[in-house]
């Protein structure tokens, strides 16, 4: 596999005490977790734990009620979403959230260039709009670190499910984050898939990028992560190296009859 | 502690006490305020009634009588938008349509009115609103169309019935007669201060009383009812249960009709009957639905008789102190006092941000993605294309003659301003209705400016103003007048940014349009054409040829805004605003551009219809009317919205057909044919064309992976839906996502 770099900046993700409610209606209350540089940390509940809601709560696009969200020990409260992904946060969404009118390869371009305002002028009132090779040749790393070059040239909008997570995943590193949300990117891979994403992240952690990894594949989030954080009805309820939240009673009772095994 | 926290910790019983109950729908931070500005008000009519009790009196009943005709438009606007998902904008079609038919009934035919009411209301109104069902919506939600094919149905709906008034009553006024007589029924008090009321109000009222009660009647005690109320309280639970839907939406769009029929048949006395103007006026009832948030039945009737009785009693607040540089404010307190149904429309869209609205608010479906965008042409073939193309222009204009050559120059000053609904909807996704009052606006300034005036109310005398450069400033003006609409689209799409900017074309044009202090003259006043480097382009044929340059150059703008590092941003904001977030990009400085972009063309467009026409007409029902802004919109979503072509084509179709039939606006009926069946033409025709074309498939997905994605979309406050392919169990997924929400 070739790397997009020799090493990546990643930087320490910290949310404190982070409540969110719709109407009345309490999703998170008062979690907090950190994510190293260097690794995956994993977020780990049943369907309607809360787990979305904190990704974005974090990421901005649904701001939070209270509670504090440090990258590198920047404080990024009030920041607007599109604010908080220039500030090198990036994720993907559990609903796809890909341009489906555009190809893959653009989905990817607009990440790296979208963040700047250089060229837009320019391109507002000239005749000829040519591609940045500097752009193209990010793109084309990111794609061949995801696996997917074969398909730059198809339109977003038809591809499967699983091959759609894999876009958003190389969309994402496209915009040279220092942390990366991932909002369960294994659902709807193929067994093969799963590999691949399994070796394409523990790479990137290697390589310095922080990872927050929201997953239901139990086996994955456990190979993966070094550390791992248990959300149930909005609370953290457990959190700790994958052997002992394996262990720890209050997962299991969280987890039974919904999850067949943890 | 209740059973659900008992389930879920996070679960707080909410308050229940009957505030709440009757309340609930107004956000709580809005309450308070509410009360403050109602409070505010009683007190200013107290202060300047001075003792007038009689006049207040007077003022209320007849603020009852035009609010309760309101209050049962919007009744029947949120019947069928509860129970169908669609809002009826058509239903301001239906109301025109049902007072001709009255009209006629009465006045030729000399039927009895009531029983020539009889017949529109219960037969009219609900044939047309069932037949809506039956051709249109059925079939759009078998296939689940998303909900911008549906508005855009629904708007065919209006631009068919409106343009089959057009061609059979033409723009002229009717005045039908008061369904009851006007003559005192009965006084409220005695002797001096006895307020009189009318059979008129008297009828209205219990026409309404009637009218509501038999509603709440059905909806509790029949078993029909209460499946509507299911399906009106929870969509998506209800449609899991397979009541039959079919009988139900049928149902619900004939209430619906039948409601705006009955609407339509009480207003025509009392506002007079002319096709475009009627049905505007009827449209702005939109701010009963709206104030109820489409979801309180209740609250529909008590915003509409508020509405009314505030209206009514505005004219009580006279002052004819006003400070000398107020002076103009005189015509604007009458405006507001006319306007307060579309003043309160807007500040409500302003307030919520949100409608109760299904399903998803995009333009999906409409704006379908052009696939393929990728091949590159040949640069050999570009060339060759472009030399046909330039040498087309130059030929077309030298072989038309006399009124094809005005005819031709219309078609590409219409042109003009379709581009600009191009830019704002088919390449960023959000739908602008106010194309219109930028064109408007366009012409007004190009128009104050050749006369050497500025384009403000007291407009003080300036030189000489050249026209293209009148013109240029009309389009740069109206750049920051886009980026405030655009300030609304920031956290707004689909129908509620719809909405928006339909209630600031109207508002553009009740106040500024129709002012007096804006614009003298009846409205209409001469535009002269450009002189160029001491060449008149006054003759038709050279102002063909700078139209066309226009045109041109203008072309290369959208195209800018489509190719490029801006055309992939634009592209990826209308595709997915989440998306577009994560990677960075900023909204509001996209959204802004495109709005203020848009509104250039639009304006540049605008003063090129004004110069073409050689005047400018600004007249209610004339060609910048906000109605218009509805039926450009409706021709250019005809041809595709994303494609620079259709622009041109629907200018052509617009104006040229008009032209060939020898009827004006004989091309709405054909423009809203087609948009009934738009969900059948993803992309529009030409879209569908090039698809057919290409042999590309619409869509990958099964109808079975649509239905669940579009319950998915329902349930919209549940972020957790799974995506397709997710291998769930229809039935696994829906109990996941019922037990998953407490909504
Ligand atoms: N916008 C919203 N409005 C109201 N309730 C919401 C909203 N978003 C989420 N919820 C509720 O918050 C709870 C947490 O949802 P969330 O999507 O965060 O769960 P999750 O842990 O991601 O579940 P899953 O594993 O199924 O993805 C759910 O009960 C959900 O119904
Ligand atoms: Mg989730």
């Amino acid at each position: 596999m070739t790397s997009p770099a020799a090493t990546l900046n990643g930087a320490k993700l910290e949310v404190h005490n982070l409540t969110k409610s719709f109407d009345g209606f309490v999703a998170v209350r008062d979690a907090s977790l950190i994510a190293e540089p260097g690794r995956v940390t994993s977020l780990i509940g049943p369907n309607g734990a809360g787990k979305t809601t904190m990704f974005h709560a974090i990421s901005g696009i649904a701001p939070p009620d209270r509670g504090t969200v440090l990258l590198g020990g920047r404080d990024l409260g009030g920041m607007t979403p599109d604010k908080r992904a220039r500030a090198g946060m990036a994720r993907t969404f559990q609903i796809l959230e890909l341009f489906g009118g555009l190809s893959v390869f653009e989905n990817l371009q607009v990440a790296v260039e979208g963040r700047s305002t250089n060229r837009i002028w320019r391109d507002l009132f000239s005749l000829r709009h040519k591609d940045d090779p500097q752009v193209r040749a990010r793109v084309e790393q990111a794609l061949e670190l995801v696996g997917i070059t074969h398909l730059a040239h198809r339109p977003a909008g038809s591809l499967p499910t699983g091959l759609s997570r894999l876009v958003e995943l190389a969309r994402a590193l496209c915009t040279e984050p220092q942390v990366l949300l991932l909002d369960e990117p294994a659902s709807g891979l193929s067994g093969a898939e799963t590999d691949r994403l399994h070796e394409v992240l523990s790479s990137l952690a290697d390589l310095g990028l922080t990872i927050l990894l929201v997953e239901h594949d139990i086996d994955l989030v456990m190979a993966l992560s070094k550390h791992i954080y248990v959300l149930d009805f909005g609370t953290m309820i457990a959190q700790g190296a994958p052997a002992d939240v394996r262990a720890d009673a209050a997962v299991r009772a969280a987890y039974l009859g919904t999850e067949a095994e943890v | 502690m209740s059973v659900e926290s008992a389930i879920d910790p996070r679960l707080s019983s909410a308050g229940s006490g009957w505030v709440d109950q009757v309340f609930g729908w107004v956000p709580k931070r809005l309450r308070n305020l509410g009360v403050i500005a109602a409070l505010v008000f009683i007190a200013w009519v107290l202060f300047a009634a001075n003792g007038r009790w009689t006049l207040v009196g007077q003022q209320v009943v007849a603020g009852l009588n035009t609010g309760s005709i309101a209050a049962l438009a919007g009744l029947g606007l949120v019947v069928a938008y509860r129970a169908t998902g669609v809002f009826n904008f058509a239903f301001a079609g239906i109301a025109t349509i049902s007072a001709f038919v009255m009209y006629e009934l009465t006045f030729y035919h000399s039927v009895p009115r009531v029983i020539a009411m009889a017949i529109v209301v219960l037969g009219v109104g609900p044939l047309m609103g069932a037949l809506m069902d039956l051709v249109v919506f059925r079939s759009l939600e078998r296939r689940s169309a998303g909900t911008a094919e549906k508005l855009v149905a629904n708007l065919g709906v209006l631009i068919l019935l409106l343009g089959i008034g057009a061609v059979v009553y033409g723009e002229q006024s009717y005045q039908p007669n008061p369904i009851f007589s006007q003559s005192q029924a009965f006084q409220i008090g005695s002797g001096n201060g006895a307020v009189p009321v009318s059979w008129a109000v008297v009828g209205d009222v219990l026409v309404i009383v009637a009218a509501a009660s038999i509603l709440i009647a059905v909806f509790r005690y029949t078993p029909l009812g209460r499946q509507v109320r299911a399906v009106v309280d929870r969509r998506g639970l209800a449609e899991l249960c397979v009541v039959n839907a079919n009988r139900i939406s049928m149902l619900s769009w004939a209430i619906g009709a039948s409601f705006a029929a009955l609407a339509g048949t009480l207003d025509a006395p009392q506002l007079g009957l002319q096709n475009g103007l009627f049905a505007i006026q009827i449209l702005q009832t939109i701010s009963v639905a709206v104030i109820a948030r489409l979801r309180n039945i209740g609250a529909a009737i008590a915003a509409g008789l508020g509405l009314g009785v505030v209206q009514s009693l505005t004219s009580i607040l006279h002052s004819p102190h006003y400070p000398s540089w107020l002076t103009w404010l005189p015509h604007v307190r009458d405006d507001i006092q006319v306007q307060i149904p579309i003043l309160a429309l807007l500040a409500f869209l302003l307030i919520y941000r949100t409608l109760d609205e299904a399903g998803t608010a995009g333009t999906g479906g409409l704006v379908t993605a052009a696939f393929g965008r990728n091949t590159r042409r040949s640069p050999a073939a570009s060339f060759w294309g472009g030399l046909v193309i330039l040498v087309g222009l130059v030929v077309i204009p030298l072989v038309l003659h006399g009124s094809n050559l005005q005819t031709a120059g219309e078609v590409v000053a219409f042109a003009v301003t379709f581009l600009s609904i191009v830019a704002v909807t088919g390449y960023s996704g959000h739908i602008s209705l106010a194309t219109s009052a930028f064109a408007g606006l366009g012409g007004y300034v190009t128009e104050r400016l050749i006369q050497g005036r500025l384009p403000i109310p007291v407009g003080t005398a300036v030189g000489h103003v050249p026209v293209i450069v009148a013109m240029l400033i009309g389009g740069l003006l109206m750049v920051p007048v886009g980026i405030v609409i655009g300030y609304s689209a920031l956290r707004r799409k689909g129908l509620i940014l719809g909405l928006v900017t339909l209630a600031f074309a109207v508002i553009v044009n009740a106040f500024v349009f129709q002012s007096q202090s804006w614009f003298k003259n009846n409205n209409t006043s001469g535009v002269a054409r450009p002189h160029f480097f001491g060449l008149s382009l006054q003759s038709d044929r050279r102002f063909l040829y700078f139209e066309l340059v226009i045109l041109a150059l203008v072309l290369l703008l959208v195209r800018n805004l489509r190719s490029g590092v801006l055309g992939r941003i634009l592209g990826a904001m209308r595709d997915s605003e989440k998306g577009a977030v994560s990677v960075g990009i900023s909204l509001r400085r996209y959204k802004l551009l495109i709005f203020g972009a848009s509104s250039f063309i639009a304006a540049i467009g605008g003063s090129l219809i004004a110069q073409q026409q050689g005047t400018l007409n600004l007249q209610p029902s004339g060609p910048l009317s906000p109605l218009a802004g509805l039926y450009w919109f409706g021709a250019v979503v005809v041809f595709g919205l994303s494609y620079r072509t259709s622009a041109i084509a629907a200018a052509t179709l617009f104006v040229a057909f008009d032209v060939l039939v020898g009827k004006d606006q004989a091309s709405l009926i054909i423009i809203g044919i087609i948009a009934l069946f738009i969900g059948y033409l993803p992309g529009g025709l030409i879209g569908s064309l090039l698809r057919w074309f290409r042999g590309d498939s619409t869509d990958e997905a099964s109808p079975m992976q649509r239905s669940l994605v579009a319950y998915a979309l329902v349930q919209q406050r549940v972020e957790s839906a799974p995506p397709v392919g997710d291998g769930l169990e229809p039935s696994a997924f829906a109990e996941r996502l019922l037990t998953g929400s407490r909504r």
